[in-house]
């Protein structure tokens, strides 16, 4: 079945077998490699991408229920080689450790902030409740999304 | 995962004539359960029919005399609606208890309504070495949670069931032939196997909610052993409505997740009606409700030790119904 839609700033096209995830056919035939596939089942939220706009579980999606969608991924946050303010923010506040939770926990914030420009931590808690840190640095991924909406709304 | 078939129709006409030619079809809504059990083998279907692009399941209708939510409207519209919070705060507090966000982002309520029964030894990955007897479900000839039963006691662990019991919702269930509208209560069968009164062909449509009575309070908690992407070990939903006196009129607690289907806890609460609600009423209440609700549960599964903790939530839910239908 032929997939097509829209990723990040361009269209792909191709072919995918109806038993395919998402998460498989972005990783194996759109070589997108920042999402990466933790438990596939849908607990660790490392394979989150942004389906028109709302993060999502990619190895919960068939890559043929994404046609005709807008699909995200942190390849398409960074602009003419330059990183997005989450992206900064995240490196300045040291918001991984390993940093194979890292795609999701980034397209989670742009989700985040797109929708509420000014979370409280409360509020941060609740929308990360879906990504697992294997790492356990939950307080400095905290820290990363207070600053990086502050970033955001300089 | 095995080799399927996936169909997309755009219309619920399509979805239902591809359900009646292909034998092996099964309906897959927002999938994020149903994925899960694919991958673990426990589901083999041969042809998935995705109601993703039938846009016309999709929908929220208020009207005079309540709500129509179409079966696919995702969660997450729900959630964001001030309007449901406002007018059904108990079935709001269940979609935000729920699995996550991001699962939230893609489930939708008719599935969850349909979502299938779960237990600690089924649920497993097929990598789990299954050196246990094959079980009800598991096509055997034994429960290993009830092993003294004769049935499945897998639960039933949709959040969102219990809020819509207590406020009287009714589903449509539709075919290639004919169409109905039961109760949400009779939609659910009692038997862990076939949980939901589905016949073959059959789609839940529409979920209606008639509007809340006048004085009328309902709220909902539940108990698991972690916040957040957990299935609850038990959920409970409550409903007080005062008459002009302020004694108690009506008042419903239902027990979620602790079998095959809801559990309305009837007996303990038999004696309220017509008394002014107080604390002491609602101590003596609930302690009968965790008895109740133990003796009702037919599976090992209501420990003492979660019957205490339904007690103590049933108390404080009871207040927090309460409290609302006296400030309506």
């Amino acid at each position: 079945m032929l997939v097509r839609f829209k990723l990040n700033d361009g269209i792909i096209a191709e072919e995918a077998n109806p038993n395919e995830t998402l998460l498989d056919f972005l990783r194996n035939r759109a070589k997108v490699g920042s999402v990466k596939k933790g438990c596939d089942e849908g607990a660790c939220g490392t394979c989150t991408v942004l389906f028109n706009g709302k993060p999502v579980r990619s190895c919960l999606i068939l890559a043929v229920q994404a046609s005709e969608a807008e699909i995200t991924t942190v390849e398409g946050l960074a602009k003419r080689g330059e990183l997005s303010e989450i992206q900064e923010a995240f490196l300045e506040k040291y918001g991984f450790q390993c940093g194979f939770c890292t795609p999701g926990m980034i397209l989670t914030t742009r989700a985040l902030l797109d929708q509420n420009p000014h979370p409280t931590i409360e509020d941060i808690k609740d929308a990360f409740e879906g990504n697992l840190c294997r790492c356990t640095g939950y307080e400095q991924i905290i820290e990363s999304v207070l600053r990086a909406a502050e970033m955001r709304t300089r | 995962m095995y080799d399927f078939d996936l169909y997309e129709p755009e219309s619920l006409t399509d979805a239902l004539k591809l359900l009646e030619e292909v034998p092996d079809a099964r309906v897959v809504a927002g999938g994020t359960d149903l994925m899960v059990l694919i991958k673990d083998l426990l589901l083999r279907p041969s042809v998935l029919v995705s109601l993703g692009k039938s846009k016309d399941l999709v929908g929220i209708g208020t009207h005079d005399d309540g709500w129509r939510v179409g079966s696919m409207t995702p969660l997450w519209r729900l959630e964001r609606s001030d309007a449901l919070r406002r007018t059904y705060p108990a079935l709001h507090q269940a979609i935000l208890a729920l699995a996550v966000p991001p699962i939230r982002n893609q489930a939708t309520l008719g599935g969850n309504l349909c979502l299938d029964t779960k237990c600690i030894y089924y649920n497993q990955s097929h990598v789990w070495e299954r050196n246990l007897s094959r079980c009800f479900k598991d096509g055997g000839d034994v429960c290993h949670v009830a092993p003294a039963g004769k049935r499945c006691v897998g639960a039933l662990a949709a959040e969102t069931v219990g809020p819509l019991l207590v406020y009287g919702a009714e589903v449509t269930l539709t075919s290639g032939r004919r169409k109905r509208r039961v109760p949400l209560k009779a939609f659910y069968t009692g038997d862990g196997l076939t949980p939901h009164d589905l016949a073959k062909g059959e789609v839940l449509t529409e979920v209606h909610l008639p509007t809340p009575g006048p004085r009328c309070g309902a709220a909902y908690c539940r108990f698991a052993y972690r916040k957040a992407l957990e299935f609850s070990q038990f959920n409970l939903s409550a409903v007080i409505c005062l008459d002009d006196r302020g004694r108690i009129d009506e008042a419903n607690l239902v027990v979620g997740a602790i079998g095959p289907q809801p559990v309305e806890l009837k007996e303990s609460l038999s004696s309220l009606k017509g008394q002014y609600p107080s604390g002491a009423l609602w101590a003596k209440a609930v302690k009968k409700a965790g008895r109740e609700a133990a003796r009702l549960a037919r599976s090992p599964r209501l420990t003492p030790y979660l019957q205490e903790a339904l007690s103590a939530y049933a108390e404080r839910l009871f207040r927090e119904a309460w409290d609302q239908a006296k400030s309506d």
